[in-house]
């Protein structure tokens, strides 16, 4: 037999591939923690949309699965938009913003993560200067093992955070971005969660089950506490 | 462990998922967007017309319907049509409706009269009229010429107001008008000098001890006319 495949690994290997191998499996175990955090944060929005039809689902005025998604659709875009026009409103601050300094520079070829003007830690227009930035173009930060370029140190700092007036569009804007994205994709999701809510629905409210029923057995008489049977 | 293991699978799994639901998630993010643009150009539309930015929808209304219905059928209550009392001095006069039974028993002294003529401040703040004040007769209203009081006037007279002197002074008017006519502030008088005998005090000596000891100016008539 051909063995030419198997590997002799050292103890120092092992050690390393085994620890690789648990910082895999912390890795997949966070994001299934994460993605659990998801899935309950959508059940909960989701259930808003019990409320918007309810009314309507208990009062028999629809009748039909196809009438409740019709129905249900209707009541959370307006949800949604009820919802959304805070954020978007925010970001069209910003857009705003951003479109008025760019009018009144006459610069349309703006850089929004400038972060310096070639002197650190000083000037800069752009938000690139409210954060650190690293030099990851920095050769000498590489090296080279079995072929491959990895990073071999912590590449050199050029940029600390700092305030530039000339930034401050830069900083409303992507303010705005920030929260106003954030905000909007969070109703997006509820509106996500509750359309899949009403599909649900639309299948569970009216579903009728035979589990429990059997043809042969006489139905039941309800029984009257007045008139009780006297024994014979 | 194995709650961790499960964390691990559910981890795998939802990174294959995770694509599927940005897609999603963008699908509807741009279905909302969308939306509020068209919602924004149709509520310029309505507001140029009068309506509601989100107008009620046919299964809203229906419910809507349906609740005024129930709640009509449960809390069954008559309207009153407002009558206009010429006269001007009770206010709007309105007459009750009965349900036709009530007609069918003859009005005995006993009975009261099926028609009863009420303010329309009784019906709107639900007042009871006093049970021992007898109902006015609707026609006899309308044919009088004179001012006739209601029911509620009746039941409730006026407090006979007590007459309040002139000269009573009111603490608020003192407030309100410090320096008014009747609220000038006094002058103090000054005071009468007393002159008295040599040798005595005020506290020994009264102006009215002068007429008898005949001492000092005594001003008298009695010897006026013989001299």
């Amino acid at each position: 037999m051909n063995f030419n495949l198997l590997i002799k690994l050292t103890e120092n290997d092992k050690r390393v591939i085994i620890a690789l191998l648990f910082a895999i499996i912390l890795l997949f175990v966070i994001i299934g923690l994460l993605g659990s955090l998801i899935v309950r944060t959508m059940r909960w929005q989701g259930k808003k949309c019990d409320t918007l039809v309810s009314d309507v689902v208990t009062n028999h005025i629809v009748k039909t699965p196809h009438q409740l998604r019709k129905y249900a659709a209707k009541k959370n875009i307006r949800h949604f938009l009820k919802q959304a026009w805070i954020p978007i409103i925010i970001i069209l601050v910003g857009v705003g913003t951003l479109l008025i300094r760019n009018a009144i520079t006459k610069d349309w070829s703006y850089d929004l993560l400038n972060y310096n003007n070639g002197t650190k830690n000083e000037g800069g227009t752009g938000f690139g200067t409210l954060l650190w930035v690293w030099d990851f173009k920095d050769p000498d930060s590489y090296t080279k093992i079995w072929g491959l370029t990895l990073l071999a140190k912590w590449p050199p700092l050029v940029n600390e955070p700092h305030f530039s007036v000339d930034a401050i569009w830069c900083y409303v804007y992507i303010v705005c971005m920030v929260v106003g994205g954030t905000w909007y994709f969070i109703a997006a999701q509820a509106y996500l969660a509750r359309t899949i809510r009403a599909i649900k629905l639309s299948k569970k409210v009216f579903e009728k089950s035979l589990d429990n029923f059997d043809q042969n057995t006489p139905p039941q008489q309800p029984q009257q506490p007045n008139n009780p049977v006297q024994p014979m | 462990m194995v709650d961790l293991l499960k964390a691990f699978g559910r981890g795998i799994l939802y990174i294959l998922c995770f694509p599927f639901f940005l897609v999603a998630l963008a699908i509807f993010a741009v279905i909302g967007l969308l939306a509020f643009i068209f919602q924004l150009i149709k509520s310029i539309f309505y507001f140029f017309t009068g309506q509601k930015f989100f107008p009620e929808l046919p299964e809203d209304k229906e419910l809507r319907l349906m609740k005024e219905a129930e709640e009509a059928k449960n809390n069954p209550q008559p309207q009153p049509q407002p009558q206009v009392n010429n006269q001007g001095q009770g206010g709007l006069l309105y007459e009750e409706t009965y349900d036709e039974d009530d007609f069918l028993e003859e009005p005995t002294p006993e009975t009261p009269l099926p028609r009863q003529q009420t303010t329309i401040e009784e019906v709107v703040f639900e007042e009871e009229p006093a049970p021992e004040v007898a109902p006015i007769q609707a026609a006899s209203v309308e044919e009088t010429p004179a001012p006739q009081p209601t029911v509620e006037e009746e039941v409730k007279p006026e407090p006979v107001k007590e007459l309040i002197p002139d000269d009573h002074e009111d603490p608020l008017d003192d407030f309100l008008d410090p320096f008014g006519e009747d609220n000038k502030p006094v002058e103090e008088e000054e005071e009468l000098e007393v002159y008295r005998p040599k040798g005595t005090t005020d506290d020994t000596y009264s102006i009215d001890e002068d007429d008898d000891t005949d001492s000092g100016v005594n001003i008298n008539f009695d010897d006026w006319g013989k001299r």
